[in-house]
């Protein structure tokens, strides 16, 4: 057996990490896209699971945890890369909802609010329960209301979802990705203050909101300007837009503002003020198509199953909670809210993935700085890795059930059946 | 066995329509039917509120009036019902005959055995089959009489298609028809019009040998444009697109009641076989054209255009009109006439103006919902 590993590490890993030492930062891109994409095909064919599950998979694969032909320090040049692809996710997750549901719709508003405090209370007693410290609790739970806006929005893309359950989730989950870096960037300031004691801290996620907020607000108008000038929606109006979002999202990062508040408030915005119709294509087209494709590929690559092991009875019961808080609140509330309860624990379900904006959160740099984080990265890291794995497959399935989901083969062999 | 003929009072009218259920996103068809059915069966309203074949279909129908004044305060209500419970799952609900931009391969078939079976018969045809007409049922003394009303307003076909035309636009692009709905119902082995029999006897007679030949099973097989119905002891005329608002749809009822009224009780028009030989060239200038289109006159082969007929029509109604209550529902429908105004024109200009089918499919929906 050890000489079997042995044998490996010289054919096998040896000269792939001398290769890849050499790799630049284009080579590496490219190489990642090729593997995701080819893992995730054939994760589809021989496993029929999602191609999000294949492209993390394929990080995972490839990653530390288990060949360790690239490691988190070959991938940093990239995380810039990944930090657009996942504003982009967001900017797009936000120009599909509709916050006028909210004032249609009341209960919704509740349901988000209800949603987002019970997660929070339930992750955060939990730990308290197991003994972790305050800080660590109230930092895991903030960082746990948030869903994971690039799974829905791809799962719903390539499974062509549309519905009530859908549309429900993608506006809860537009909303606790708001409530999560708000909850986050208050608390970090306020255990920052505890260290430091100085103002300027206590400042930081004031500014912080503010010039995200003042970000969105600009990109917004900027397309809405665009849009009219080209006369409505095309492929040029979207490569405009594309280049204005990206810039959106490098301002941000500059400024050390949050990239991710920044684009969805910009997207969100977009829809509420546009009086025409914003409509792009799935990730913008092609381009953004790829972007998307790295961002889950790098955060496979991330996943680690030491974390894992390491806070494995701690991330196992913050899954199991915050998956319940989700799926009872959604499923509570769905009846006064005008739909079903069956379908309202399938919105639950849809909402319980946490994926590469859990990863953006946990390894925010103010957080970094402060003695919990490496508590708070072994919990919030071993839940990942659960969820990663059955998070996209639980969200296509809830929508499948939802019956939302376009796929002709299935509905043509539902159609043989009844014959 | 054909079931017998319920008895109803004279000149009693009703109407169904089919609605599109739209995301707010892109304003395509949204498979949400199941959903506001849940949520609409929560609330109290006059009428009914049913699925339809597809999932992004609804219909709604009213109870049986006499005049047209209660049918549209009626059709309101159940409107204002519909289009608060969609608001709340944030659904836009829409009229107009077919859907400007809809994929039919993406239409999901809503969960009924009946619905699955007419899909695995038909195949593709049924989730074609996703547009949305209005059907107007006008009540019969007794099925001799419903016979005779069937074959009389089958002469004013084209005039009911031109009015209510609605459906310019299929899968993105205009057809340069005003209803090009109609065209998907044709596709149906049993569309057109019902056999030219005179008496209930007969129509049985053809009824059973057309059950026999295993082809039909009840009268819900024959998609005619007008075809009778035992079950309410109405006559169904189903050639209208749903029109873009409730009002336009009740004036076309409270017209079509009018005229039945005259055709019965004046007895002037004298139905024939030979009426049906001009039949489908005029219906098809109807589809085609709207109210520029070509009318042939089955009686005296006289060419016209059909705003030339249904303005001439009209006024002969005019004393029919004033007894059934039909008389402003008529007069708007004559000033639309006279002026040119149709729906299948407006959305012609809206996509003008808005320059996508998907602007054109959210106006729609606003001049529905009166947003």
């Amino acid at each position: 057996m050890e000489s079997l590993r042995t044998l490996y590490t010289t054919l096998v890993t040896a000269p792939i990490n001398a290769m890849a030492t050499t790799l630049d930062f284009s080579t590496r891109f490219a190489l990642l896209l090729v593997a995701g994409i080819v893992v995730a095909e054939a994760a589809r064919r021989v496993l029929r699971l999602p191609r999000v599950t294949g492209y993390l998979l394929c990080g995972a694969l490839i990653g530390p945890s288990w060949l360790g032909f690239v490691t988190p320090e070959d991938i940093a040049p990239l995380h810039v890369v990944g930090e657009m692809a996942l504003g982009l996710v967001v900017f797009e997750l936000g120009s599909r909802v509709d916050l006028a549901w909210l004032r249609r719709n009341p209960w919704l508003l509740a349901t988000s609010l209800l949603e987002a405090t019970i997660t929070f209370i339930a992750v955060g007693a939990l730990l308290l329960a197991i003994g972790a410290d305050t800080a660590v609790a109230g930092v895991v739970a903030a960082i746990c209301v948030a869903s994971s806006p690039a799974v829905l929005l791809r799962i719903a893309h390539e499974l062509r979802a549309r519905g009530q359950a859908t549309e429900r989730a993608m506006l809860l989950c537009a909303l606790n990705a708001i409530y999560s870096i708000v909850l986050l960037e208050t608390l970090v300031a306020v255990l920052h203050l505890g260290v430091s004691d100085t103002m300027p801290t206590l400042l930081q996620p004031v500014r912080l909101l503010c010039g995200s907020l003042l970000l969105g607000v600009v990109t917004a108008l900027v397309l809405d300007r665009i849009f009219r000038a080209f006369a409505g929606p095309g492929a040029d109006a979207f490569l405009l837009a594309l280049s204005v979002i990206l810039l959106c999202g490098t301002v941000a990062m500059q400024t050390g503002l949050s990239t991710p508040l920044a684009l969805l408030l910009g997207g969100l915005l977009l829809r509420h003020r546009s009086t025409r119709l914003v409509l792009f294509p799935p990730h913008f087209g092609t381009a953004g198509g790829v972007l998307v494709v790295l961002l889950f590929v790098l955060t496979g690559i991330r996943i680690d199953i030491a974390a894992l092991l390491a806070g494995s009875g701690a991330a196992l019961g913050v899954v199991a909670l915050r998956s319940a808080a989700k799926i009872s609140v959604a499923a509570a509330l769905a009846r006064p809210s005008g739909l079903t309860t069956r379908k309202g624990v399938l919105v639950g379900v849809a909402l319980t993935p946490m994926s590469a904006l859990t990863l953006l959160l946990v390894n925010h740099a103010p957080l970094a700085q402060l003695d919990v984080a490496a508590a708070v990265t072994s919990i919030v890291v071993g839940a990942l890795f659960i969820v990663e794995i059955a998070g996209p497959v639980a969200c296509a399935l809830a929508l499948r059930f939802a019956g939302e989901t376009t796929n002709d083969r299935v509905s043509g062999t539902e159609h043989a059946r009844t014959l | 066995m054909l079931e017998p003929f319920s008895e109803s009072e004279a000149l009693s009218l009703g109407v169904e329509l089919e609605l599109q259920l739209l995301s707010r996103v892109d304003y395509d068809l949204a498979p949400v039917a199941a959903d506001l059915m849940a949520a609409v069966a929560r609330r109290k309203h006059p009428g009914d509120i049913k699925p339809e074949l597809t999932q992004s279909m609804i219909e709604i129908s009213t109870s049986i009036h006499r005049s047209h004044d209660t049918l549209l305060a009626e059709l309101r209500e159940i409107r204002d019902v519909l289009c608060e419970t969609a608001d709340t799952l944030n659904v836009a609900v829409a009229g107009g005959g077919t859907h400007p931009f809809q994929h039919w391969a993406e239409r999901r078939i809503y969960d009924t055995p009946r619905f699955h079976h007419i899909s695995s018969l038909y195949g593709y045809l049924a989730k074609q089959f996703t547009i949305f007409g209005q059907h107007i049922h006008i009540g019969c003394p007794s099925p001799d009489e419903a016979l005779f009303l069937l074959h009389c307003l089958s002469r004013y076909v084209p005039q009911f298609i031109a009015l209510s035309a609605s459906s310019p636009y299929v899968q993105g692009t205009d057809t340069g028809f005003a209803s090009a709905r109609l065209n998907s119902v044709f596709a149906f082995p049993l569309s057109g019009r019902a056999p030219f029999v005179e008496s209930w006897r007969e129509f049985g007679a053809y009824f059973d040998k057309m059950t026999a030949t295993g082809v039909v099973e009840g009268m819900k097989d024959f998609y005619w444009d007008i075809r009778p119905k035992p079950e309410f002891g109405t006559i169904e005329v189903r050639v209208c697109d749903t029109p873009l608002t409730v009002e336009t749809a009740a004036d076309i009822a409270g017209y079509i009641q009018a005229l039945s009224r005259m055709l019965m009780i004046e007895r002037t028009y004298v139905p024939a076989e030979d009426d049906y030989l001009v039949y489908t060239f005029n219906r098809f200038q109807a589809c085609r054209f709207g109210l520029d289109g070509t009318f042939v006159d089955p009686k005296t082969h006289e060419h016209r255009t059909l705003r030339e007929d249904i303005l001439v029509t009209l006024a002969t109604v005019d004393r029919h009109a004033i007894e059934t209550g039909a008389e402003s529902a008529c007069a708007r429908l004559a000033s639309r006439v006279r002026d040119g105004v149709s729906d299948a024109q407006w959305c012609r200009d809206q996509y003008a103006e808005l320059g996508s089918t998907n602007e054109l499919a959210r106006a729609q929906s606003r001049l529905w919902m009166r947003r």
